[in-house]
């Protein structure tokens, strides 16, 4: 069982124990050659660890962190550019609006084609229940899309 | 400025907890690329010092099980007895230093690194490892025991 000192070293030499704390542990010392070898011993192990610094070349570190980060800048700003350049690419040959309305108007006719037999109204023997078209939801408007396609 | 200011005592603090110059500037480097990356995100509650120390640790440990650094026990480089002369801290060769800190765990030997080459306060130490004074303080005490320890062990003192 060794003094009960012992803990309190550590803390002493590194400043974290209170004035009254410093004084007792220290008078203590003075009367204890556990506490005494203990303390030598635990300063020698700290002072050996800041005794383990070592000489850095300044220069070549510098050199290659600034051109770490001159390559990583100039991956970014590559990575950007090619965004850049499919939005413009994408602007030049894919005018997106143009597309929506090309294949609206595509659906729209195969809808009227195939749904709405507007000529058999017209032109057929239906002609007397035009009326009847013109009364359905959307029928005005068949009719006119087939008349824009087809004036008489 | 702020790299040549702190370079040194990033790769010392690096080299001390991973044992290898080479890994040290590597750990240091990526320390400084991943500050300048993220320094417009820096908050002012903590000093760039603190800051440094916590990424520096934190790269060195990534370093360390990304490398898969061994622990090598003082057997392995065959200490010899150094004489002790008036200068204590010039007593004990680095390599031999290096060698006990490779002995401690990761986290005692960055605890008891930051304290006795840094000079800093257990709070700052707290702060940088992220964990309460308490267990600063606990980790301290013990990587001290350790090294005492295996210096003893190895006739060094």
């Amino acid at each position: 069982m060794g003094c009960v000192y012992l803990n309190s070293i550590g803390l002493y030499l590194d400043n974290e124990l209170t004035l009254d704390e410093r004084i007792n542990l220290e008078a203590h010392i003075k009367k204890c050659p556990e506490c005494e070898i203990e303390l030598c011993l635990l300063k020698l192990a700290g002072e050996s660890i800041n005794g383990n610094k070592i000489e850095v070349d300044s220069a070549d570190f510098l050199a290659d962190l600034r051109s770490r980060i001159i390559k990583d800048k100039r991956s970014n700003q590559e990575g950007k550019a090619v965004i850049n350049d499919f939005g413009k690419w994408s602007k030049r040959f894919i005018p997106l609006p143009l597309v929506l309305a090309f294949a609206c108007w595509l659906l729209l006719l195969t809808y009227i084609n195939n749904n709405n037999p507007v000529e058999e109204y017209i032109f057929g023997k239906n002609l007397s229940d035009i009326s009847n078209l013109i009364d359905q939801p959307g029928g005005q408007f068949r009719l006119g899309a087939y008349l824009t396609q087809h004036p008489i | 400025m702020l790299v040549k200011k702190y370079h040194s005592r990033a790769i010392n603090i690096a080299y001390s907890l991973l044992s290898n110059l080479t890994d040290a500037e590597d750990a240091a480097q990526e320390a400084f690329f991943n500050i300048y990356r993220k320094l417009k995100d820096f908050r002012m509650d903590s000093s760039f010092s603190t800051w440094l120390y916590r990424i520096v640790v934190n790269s060195s440990y990534d370093l360390m099980r990304k490398r898969k650094v061994r622990h090598i026990s003082l057997d392995d480089i065959g200490l010899k007895l150094i004489p002790i002369t008036e200068d204590k801290s010039d007593c004990l060769k680095k390599e031999t230093v290096q060698a006990a800190l490779e002995g401690l765990p990761f986290e005692y030997r960055s605890a008891i690194v930051l304290r006795e080459m840094e000079g800093l306060s257990y709070e700052e130490i707290a702060k940088i490892l992220n964990i309460n004074i308490g267990t600063v303080e606990s980790r301290i005490f013990r990587a001290r025991q350790m090294l005492k320890e295996i210096f003893l062990k190895k006739g060094v003192f």
